[in-house]
């Protein structure tokens, strides 16, 4: 029975419709990048997989969502919060507003689950030195920066340890440097979360997923390997935040490459094609 | 010409974020504020535009001091897109939200129009003049915020992240506003975290770090490759390519494949 079994989903906010007969089955540990456009659906479709739209409370909805062979409306909410995790693109909407610290916030929702201090102290330590935080553990989180607002969010989502952990453009409000700590940090959780990332950016996508999906017109496309979704999203117009594989598809329009090659990833790959090209 | 002049600045309880930082800016001029999160890019910005005051120093636009102004003074010269347009939106329409900035400046009713026109035209909301503005999506939002500030059309432009959390289609669009204001001739502060971005449109860059701030050429910022590590914001792509194919350093990754590949 997978983790997450979402079948012919349906969702309309009145008569615009947004998510059109939309399929997904998940196991624990997989990593799952939704990337779409703006304005295509994608916070409504991780509103729905984290339980805030619920079958049968929300109108113009069909379709069925199952977490672990049931419906979230039979989920306690305390059992829900141990399950999932939602954090948002707006991280100034994310925090309690009840923590009069850094480290506080990160301990909030871990105290609620009714750990042990003991635990609750291992998980808040171990957080705040994933997401590069120690040195900010006293500060007041009204006064942090955007990035570090964003850092805190996940951060304090991540002490929860939910089965599956829901990031909603998690590396639009962080430098070049912290993004890749958080790359790093999530390629950690794999076996133990299942994690989706929703993005308009294919960034953590190409470095963190083990699946592929485009949500178009409020319909989501699974693709198993990294190259047929980037000439997806490329298709699409869809496609940013990977100018190694932007620079490859503009090698292929001037016929410079082979339609069947795959696309460069990396750096390296990419200079090696274009020395290549270059000999040749 | 904007020019910050031995800017002094601490939060409370916190170590001195400016200490003595000074540089310009001229018409048609996009400066990128780069660093790690926490540098105090924002905060720079929030002493431009007024929204925090030096405890030293101060900001002048064409020699004119800006650091004692009202904000009903500053508002025709700076004009700032937040971080989160959310923020700056207390209109029920997106048309209403443009016109509010245009009022009581001295123009007349067709004026009037045909800015709030333009700008809507120029960010892509012609159509959606009747919405509520937080009934659009979140890049559609900040579409809003830039509508709001083109069409006051004032010297100084100081942009948030302009760039995030948009798609393809929206961050082209973003690009050829700011091209746009170059044009016009206002002086352009960009706070970015992407670094294609910034290479795009920089032509100098300021590096906040705690090691101290570095202002310089875009061109020359980003050549050095160890340096830029340092401050935690890498190299953009065109210039990799450049240094590891042994080409002349450039900005551009359009005009890197054309050298390279003929």
């Amino acid at each position: 029975m997978p983790l997450i079994d979402m079948q012919h989903l349906n969702f309309a906010y009145r008569e615009h419709a947004v998510l059109r007969d939309v399929n997904l089955q998940l196991e624990v540990g997989e990593h799952l990048a939704v990337i779409g456009g703006n304005g295509c659906g994608k916070t409504t479709f991780g509103h729905w997989l984290s339980g805030r739209l619920v079958q049968g409370e929300t109108g113009n909805s069909s379709g069925s969502l199952l977490i672990d062979g049931r419906p979230w409306s039979a989920f306690e909410p305390l059992e829900h919060a141990r399950t999932v995790q939602f954090v948002g693109q707006l991280p100034e909407q994310q925090i309690t507003g009840l923590a009069a610290t850094v480290a506080d916030e990160v301990a909030f929702g871990a105290r609620n689950l009714g750990l042990s201090v003991v635990e609750v102290d291992r998980r808040v330590e171990q957080v705040l030195r994933a997401c590069e935080l120690q040195a900010l553990a006293q500060a007041n989180p009204f006064e942090l920066s955007g990035g570090e607002l964003q850092r805190l969010g996940i951060g304090a989502a991540m002490a929860m340890q939910p089965k599956v952990l829901i990031l909603d453009e998690p590396g639009s409000n962080l430098d070049p440097a912290s993004r890749q700590v958080l790359i790093n940090t999530l390629r950690q959780l794999r076996q133990h979360t299942t994690l989706v990332l929703l993005d308009v950016c294919v960034e953590f996508a190409l470095q963190l997923a083990t699946r592929f999906a485009i949500l178009e017109t409020g319909q989501l496309h699974h693709f198993a390997e990294p190259d047929a979704f980037l000439r997806a999203a490329d298709r699409f117009g869809t496609l940013t935040g990977s100018p190694v594989a932007d620079v490859g598809l503009a090698l292929r329009a001037r016929n410079l490459r082979a339609q069947s090659a795959s696309l460069p990833t990396t750096v390296a790959a990419l200079v090696s094609e274009l020395k290549d090209l270059s000999d040749a | 010409m904007l020019e910050v002049r031995d800017l002094h600045f601490a939060h409370r309880g916190r170590p001195a974020l400016f200490n003595a930082l000074s540089f310009v800016a001229r018409p048609g001029e996009v400066l990128a504020l780069i660093g790690r999160n926490g540098a105090g890019k924002s905060t720079l910005v929030r002493l431009i535009n007024g929204l925090a005051k030096p405890s030293q120093g101060e900001v002048l636009l064409d020699g004119d001091g800006l650091t004692g102004l009202r904000a009903d003074q500053l508002a025709g010269r700076v004009a700032t897109l937040f971080q989160t347009p959310e923020q700056q939106i207390f209109h029920d329409t997106v048309e209403a939200e443009v016109t509010f900035g245009l009022t009581h400046i001295g123009l007349d009713r067709t004026q009037v129009r045909q800015r709030v026109e333009d700008a809507l035209r120029r960010t892509g909301l012609l159509e959606q003049g009747h919405r509520h503005p937080l009934d659009l999506d979140h890049a559609s939002r900040r579409m809003v915020a830039m509508a709001c500030l083109l069409a006051r059309k004032p010297r100084v432009i100081l942009l948030d992240e302009p760039q995030r959390g948009l798609d393809a289609r929206m961050r082209a669009r973003m690009s050829r506003l700011i091209e746009e204001e170059r044009q016009r001739g206002a002086i352009q502060i960009l706070i970015c975290h992407d670094m294609e971005f910034v290479a795009r449109h920089a032509d100098d860059v300021l590096a906040l770090h705690e090691t101290g701030p570095v202002w310089a050429d875009a061109l020359e910022f980003f050549a050095d490759a160890e340096r830029a590590r340092r401050i935690g914001v890498g190299q953009p792509l065109a210039i990799e390519l450049c240094q590891e194919l042994g080409q002349p350093g450039c900005l551009r990754l359009d005009e890197v494949l054309r050298v390279w590949l003929g």
